[in-house]
């Protein structure tokens, strides 16, 4: 798990940095650039940091031009054998050593002991003083639970990712994809999840962000949350209460309140899947997160609104409860599991 | 290709008024990437050339609508006349200041990561031709170019975002 939580630099500057270096480098084929452009749409945080990233490179080409530099003495420098301790002073000739970066430093010192006086006037704990910067993933087939600092139990879907960012004033976690769930620990902090452009805001709960493919969806299983667009600048989207769950388009934000039993939301936490009236692309979706045998589904048969109390690894009662489906046919290959309509004829005529 | 867009990234890190515009650019460009993501029946084949097009475009938008702009324009398309000479000025200032701060991160970097980026960004030399000169795999510098770009974003981002 140690493995898992990168402090620093923070996961998301870093893959902005693959990225841009793949870009460097060039000849990336059709399958990298959807991947990069599935990337950068995940939410207006990754297209910021790609920008930030672009606009530090272009800094340093003019930061460098500028700078005396022997770069055949850099490059007989031996190899570091560690990263970071093979630090050279650069030969500067003309100009003496920049100063500003330790002045700047010294400046902030008298701040730093006064905040670190109020906090332990205010009685909060040194752990919680600084920025703290978690990241984890649960691998395919490989859901998860994690205790976070402030006693939040995070359960992170299989196929699932988290950047997780607490400060002294708030607690921010960051669903890059799949699905997770909060039980959130009472805090005076606010806890905010930030998913695809939208921020959830609780007040006192647990509740439930998936990303789906078109939408994103929240469900209340205890308390209330508020849903906003634009990572929280924009307009009040939902204000959601236990039992209920909101589906909010990606593309142009409607917002779709339905009914949903609390019980239903975190059935996933005990292996369950749940869908009620759900297409079952989105169930098949649910399935492929756990299992090594996938579910491929055609157009016209994933369109179809299906609801069922399934366990996620049990592909046997699966295929049992698809085939029971009067327009429904299964049929295994070495690929996984195909889904069509009964009459393939059909699924040509559904799909215009 | 980064080197061209410079001018319209600068804003990201301007400390004054700028970052309201610049998260506005962000917003708005990932809102047309995302329209153009759905609406195109194939796929965009070269994504981020298409990004830095959009992003350029809302720039260049942005700046006509205002009358003065923290984006220097100027530096496009050459339309020095009629833009507040005070505003440009300011944002030399800052250049010069990010350029020196840069100076001083990259004299914290090992040895062989600012090789590389100099034969990066300075000198815009291929992976490839690097690897070679450096004696080891593109993967190696393309480590070393992800090690360094991180490094410098977080030092020089630090408390940008309205976290």
């Amino acid at each position: 798990m140690v493995n898992e939580i990168r402090r620093h630099p923070s996961a998301l500057t870093a893959a902005a940095a693959r990225w841009h270096a793949l870009q460097r480098e060039g000849a990336l084929d059709a399958a990298q650039q959807r991947a990069f452009m599935q990337w950068l749409l995940v939410s207006p945080d990754h297209l910021r940091e790609y920008m930030a990233i672009s606009q530090v490179a272009g800094a340093l080409g003019d930061a460098l031009r500028c700078m005396p530099i022997d770069l055949e003495a850099l490059i007989a420098a031996p190899a570091p054998s560690e990263a970071g301790d093979n630090v050279v002073r650069l030969p500067l000739r003309r100009s003496p050593p920049p100063v500003p970066a330790p002045r700047r430093a010294r400046r902030h010192l008298p701040g730093l002991a006064a905040a670190a006086t109020l906090l332990l006037s205010l009685g909060i704990g040194a752990h919680l003083a600084w920025p703290q910067n978690l990241h984890y993933i649960a691998a395919h087939g490989a859901p998860r639970q994690v205790v976070l600092p402030d006693q939040t139990v995070l359960h992170l879907n299989a196929e699932s990712e988290v950047s997780v960012r607490y400060t002294l004033l708030g607690r921010r976690v960051e669903l890059e994809r799949g699905q997770a769930s909060f039980v959130v620990a009472a805090d005076r902090r606010p806890f905010a999840v930030h998913a695809a452009g939208l921020q959830v805001t609780d007040i006192g709960t647990t509740f439930d962000v998936s990303l789906l493919r078109e939408q994103a969806r929240i469900g209340v299983s205890e308390g209330r949350v508020q849903v906003r667009g634009d990572g929280g600048r924009g307009r009040m989207l939902a204000d959601l209460v236990a039992g209920q769950t909101a589906q909010v388009d990606y593309r142009d934000q409607r917002v779709r309140i339905d009914r949903e039993d609390p019980a239903t939301m975190t059935a996933w936490w005990q292996g369950r899947i749940v869908f009620r009236d759900v297409p079952l692309r989105e169930a098949a979706d649910r399935f492929n997160r756990i299992n090594e045998q996938r579910l491929l589904v055609s157009d016209a048969a994933g369109a179809l609104r299906l609801t069922g109390n399934l366990r996620a690894g049990d592909l046997a009662s699966l295929r049992a409860f698809l085939d029971q489906q009067p327009t429904l046919t299964t049929a295994e290959t070495a690929q996984g599991i195909y889904v069509r309509t009964r009459a393939p004829a059909h699924d040509g005529a559904y799909e215009q | 290709m980064f080197v061209e867009h410079a001018p319209v990234l600068r804003g990201f890190f301007a400390r004054r008024g700028a970052r309201q515009e610049a998260e506005d650019l962000v917003q708005e460009t990932y809102l047309r990437l995302l329209r153009a993501h759905d609406g195109q029946g194939g796929e965009i084949a070269n994504p981020e050339a298409y990004l830095f097009t959009v992003a350029l475009n809302l720039a260049r938008e942005q700046a006509a609508r205002r009358r003065w702009s923290v984006l220097p324009i100027e530096d496009i398309e050459h339309l020095s006349q009629g833009l507040a000479s005070e505003e440009s000025v300011e944002d030399a200032a800052e250049r010069e200041q990010r350029s020196t701060h840069l100076q001083a991160l990259l004299a914290t970097l090992p040895a062989h990561t600012r090789a590389v980026l100099v034969m990066q960004y300075r000198d815009g030399m291929s992976y490839k031709q690097i690897a070679e000169r450096l004696g080891v795999s593109t993967h190696m510098v393309k480590k070393h170019v992800v090690r360094g770009l991180s490094v410098c974003r977080r030092a020089l981002g630090h408390g940008a975002r309205p976290w």
